[in-house]
């Protein structure tokens, strides 16, 4: 039978008055027992892949903190921090890291660090290829624009099945990535009322409003789903 | 005259014929230090889909939508040229109008890119008549090139004697193998607008032929081809629809590039049954076209000489493809007499064209 598994966020959000730059910072929580997902296979190449890959999809630390859920503030305004370069490397056979996000204007760098055939093919949210470029031995690197905001789906499509990574992209530079921990921080919002939204790759989107700056507040979201 | 035009097309074609057929030796389009590097570069980047044997990995366990095409079938890759798979090498499979699922090799050098190509050709084990002699289609000299496509042609004409006519002809082009091709075509007419009372309509001789390339290189982008059509008397003579015989019409096909210039020519005679119902009649064809950018997709013009008898007609004319994969184009031009010999005025000619067949 299929175990389903209530995953709560937990969101703290704490917003310096004192400080010249105002920062949310808060901490991803997943409730419950944290999950033990069976390894991806590895179906071709194992000489070089392995056998197994270890899934990605929902990593939770022993203190319940959720990783990779990406936090972005709705409706923010353009900001003042500078694009910059994002990195997805093909490495071990998996894309590293397997979420980040970027701010448009910024670059795309997609590597490879494998000294095996990898072929990476990334699709917008509308499904659409955004590009698909073969990097058949390692060191090979390209570099892609990023002009519009969304969200990238990266795969590899040379029968590596198990390798998957995100990329998103936002219009500012409100947004945060939860680390192993599941901590996050945005720094630099004015103040004012907005909404912030979160986003698991398996737990789906969801959002709160918020007032910035404001004394410390918890909130908290709620997904559902099984892993 | 109508000897010495005869005669000056003959010396035309049968000279070129040999000069090119001489000169292309039997090389091959690739040296073997080209396919040897090509091979290691297609062991490293293209076996994970298309196969050590070039068959293609299902594309289930690629975890695509497309199926990775067969390189051991010439009947598919003998038909695309370097220049498209150059262009999917360095830009994927879309910028082709082919599937997004091939991706782009832009991190090898063009000079790999040309060498993986040499070896992914090796699959096909045949002398295949290349997709480089599949040279633009001109309005009315035929192919040298065996093809898989339908045509429809409409010719407005408007002649002394017979006012304007609307003849619409229908082309069906099947390739069988590397070098034959059946062909049938359905014409109907319409004819005389003096008056309602007076409109001919109906079906007018059809025909069906064979073709076969007698002659090709790829080295000199050269290619004949011999064809014996049949033309049966399915239109109506009292209203001049048909000739009321059946008609045998052997024939040759020339193609020749000469860089970005292509030369097109073709000779037909025509024997009748019944030569009181139809003369003997010669015709020749023969167009230069100038190729402005190699993409399938693009404006071809050129310009054709047409001639039966004593009659001749010059053919300016534009083709353009319209998609990526070149598998739709349309071309229109206007044949004009250019002396009296002719009761035609003049002719709107047009072509729409659809490879039913191919990738």
């Amino acid at each position: 039978m299929r175990r389903i598994i209530v995953a709560s966020f937990v969101v703290l959000i704490f917003s310096s008055i004192a400080s010249a730059q105002p920062a949310i910072e808060g901490a991803i929580k997943f409730s419950g027992p944290p999950p033990v997902l069976p390894q991806l296979d590895v179906t071709r190449d194992h000489e070089y892949c392995g056998q197994h890959k270890a899934n990605e999809t929902v990593l939770v630390s022993k203190e319940g903190g959720l990783a990779n859920v990406v936090i972005s503030v709705e409706g923010a305004p353009k900001g003042t921090a500078k694009p910059a370069e994002v990195i997805v490397a093909n490495e071990q056979c998996r894309f590293n890291p397997h979420v980040s996000a970027a701010m448009v204007g910024s670059t795309l760098v997609v590597q490879s660090r494998d000294s095996i055939m990898h072929n990476t093919h990334v699709y917008l949210s509308d499904g659409s290829t955004f590009f698909n470029i073969a990097f058949p031995f390692k060191g090979g690197q390209i570099k892609k624009p990023l002009a519009k905001p969304g969200v990238m789906n990266f795969k590899c499509d040379v029968g590596h099945v198990w390798m998957s990574a995100y990329v998103h992209i936002f219009a500012h530079p409100f947004f945060a990535v939860s680390d192993a921990n599941g901590n996050f921080r945005i720094e630099g919002l004015p103040t004012g009322q907005y909404t912030l939204k979160a986003w698991h790759e398996k737990f789906g989107t969801q959002t709160q409003k918020i007032t910035v700056p404001a004394a410390a507040i918890k909130t908290e979201f709620t997904f559902k789903g099984a892993p | 005259m109508r000897h010495l035009m005869r005669k000056a097309v003959f010396i035309v074609v049968l000279t070129l014929i040999p000069a090119a057929a001489l000169s292309q030796g039997f090389s091959k389009h690739y040296t073997v230090q080209t396919v040897e590097a090509g091979k290691k570069l297609y062991e490293e980047a293209c076996t994970k889909c298309h196969g050590v044997d070039g068959k293609g990995v299902p594309k289930e366990q690629l975890d695509i939508k497309t199926d990775v095409p067969d390189f051991t079938r010439c009947a598919d890759q003998g038909e695309e040229t370097d220049y498209k798979w150059f262009k999917i090498l360095s830009h994927g499979g879309s910028s082709a109008g082919l599937t997004e699922d091939m991706p782009s090799f832009e991190l090898y050098s063009e000079e790999q890119r040309l060498q993986a190509i040499a070896y992914s050709r090796t699959f096909c084990k045949e002398n295949w008549v290349r997709g480089e002699l599949n040279f633009e289609r001109l309005l009315t000299t035929e192919k040298a090139y065996p093809e898989n496509e339908l045509i429809l042609s409409p010719v407005i004409a408007h002649s002394k004697e017979t006012g304007t006519s609307i003849e619409w002809e229908s082309i069906l082009e099947r390739r069988i193998g590397n070098r034959l091709q059946f062909e049938a075509v359905l014409p109907i007419t319409a004819r005389n607008f003096a008056g309602p009372k007076s409109i001919v309509r109906g079906v007018g001789d059809g025909e069906i032929g064979l073709k076969y390339v007698l002659a090709h290189s790829m080295n000199q982008r050269f290619i004949l081809s011999g064809g014996l059509d049949l033309s049966s008397p399915t239109g109506r003579t009292k209203d001049d629809l048909g000739h009321g015989t059946w008609i045998i019409e052997p024939h040759l096909m020339l193609g020749k590039a000469f860089g970005n210039v292509i030369f097109q020519g073709q000779v037909k005679e025509e024997f009748p049954f019944d030569e009181k119902k139809a003369g003997r009649a010669f015709l020749y064809r023969a167009g230069v076209g100038y190729r402005l950018r190699p993409d399938p997709r693009g404006i071809f013009p050129s310009l054709e000489v047409v001639g039966e008898g004593g009659e001749v007609a010059l053919i300016p004319q534009l083709r353009y493809g319209i998609s990526k994969t070149g598998k739709w184009a349309i071309g229109a031009g206007v044949r004009k007499p250019v002396n009296g010999e002719s009761s035609e005025r003049f002719a709107v000619i047009g072509y729409l064209l659809w490879e039913y067949l191919g990738r």
